[in-house]
């Protein structure tokens, strides 16, 4: 049986059976959820063996955890705050980690019209960005990654993070500035 | 409003999942299941077991403690309430002391043994309450 062609109905069916203890069911929600959670969390990550290691270990709290999930929210939601959470626990064991801040302060940077990717392709422009968002300190690639990678909006961002919806449009606001600077200094 | 840079995140490129990676989430939590039910298993029979010697430890005191458990002489209740509108204070105080003396009486005759029954039974007993609110705590949170 494919999950992808599982309609809401079964995934909260999935999900019922997977509350009472049901492996098969909770082995059809990781076949369905993993690449949605990959992709926020490999944002997050510095590497792709990073990446699986925090979606491995998402997945085994999620099971020891999964009684206590309530379906008052999304269940991807539930499951990118525990990776959010994994990741956090990681990077405090790796403490200090190097990563560039690329300019915490609130600069506000004028919006270049038309914008640097006119000047490059796409591609290009695209690929600098990547590399950009990889610089960014973590909290502020949590949010770039919940905002643009899973498409959340502030409101859930904050739920997933556990912080006022103010805190998440500062970090975006952060990210972006940092990430424009960044931009520019590359198309010179 | 959208600018030019929200526009390339929007479209920012993403590694795809590993192929794998699924199936390694699935063998790992094989694996964790696996382990935490022999664990499960383990800690059940060694509740049975504790429960068995708690039992054989504590059926030859059952004698012991239901001659030390006999209540001590009491007059009535009639009397005690006279005595104690008369002279509440010395009254209550004289109650405190029998039952006092009645829970020492009790305790004295008990050997480590007794008291070492008593923990391999409560134990079994609570890890079974504990067992049955978690399995009700499930079952409530899949129907709710």
């Amino acid at each position: 049986m494919s999950i992808n062609r599982e309609r809401d109905g079964d995934i909260a069916e999935l999900v019922r059976r997977a509350k009472i203890g049901d492996p098969k069911a909770f082995d059809l929600m990781v076949d369905h959820y993993t690449p949605s959670l990959y992709r926020v969390v490999r944002r997050l990550a510095s590497d792709q063996g990073e990446a699986e290691e925090i979606v491995q270990e998402a997945w085994l709290r999620a099971w020891r955890a999964f009684p206590r999930y309530k379906d008052d929210r999304p269940l991807i939601n539930w499951l990118i705050r525990i990776a959010v959470n994994v990741a956090r626990d990681r990077w405090r064991k790796k403490k200090p980690l190097d990563f560039a801040d690329l300019g915490g302060s609130e600069v506000d940077v004028p919006d270049l019209d038309p914008g640097p990717e006119e000047r490059l392709t796409r591609k290009q422009a695209l690929e600098r960005l990547v590399n950009g968002v990889e610089r960014l300190p973590p909290k502020h690639r949590m949010v770039v990654a919940l905002r643009y990678d899973a498409g959340h909006s502030y409101k859930e961002i904050a739920d997933i993070l556990g912080v006022p919806i103010n805190t998440v449009r500062t970090h975006l606001h952060r990210a972006k500035s940092a990430l424009r600077i960044w931009m520019e200094v590359e198309d010179e | 409003m959208n600018d030019w840079l929200d526009d390339l995140l929007e479209d920012m490129p993403s590694e795809p999942c590993p192929s794998d990676l699924a199936f390694l989430v699935q063998a790992r939590l094989r694996k964790t299941r696996r382990r935490s039910k022999w664990i499960n298993l383990g800690l059940r029979l060694g509740m049975v077991v504790a429960s068995a010697v708690g039992l054989w430890l504590i059926i030859p005191w059952v004698e012991v403690f239901i001659e030390n458990a006999s209540p001590p002489y009491f007059s009535g209740i009639d009397v005690w309430l006279n005595a104690f509108i008369n002279s509440p204070g010395g009254v209550l105080l004289d109650s405190i002391e029998i039952a006092f003396s009645w829970l020492s009486q009790i305790v004295a005759g008990f050997e480590a043994e007794f008291i070492l029954a008593l923990i391999l039974l409560a134990t079994p007993a609570f890890y079974g309450g504990a067992l049955m609110l978690s399995s009700r705590e499930s079952q409530e949170g899949a129907v709710a």
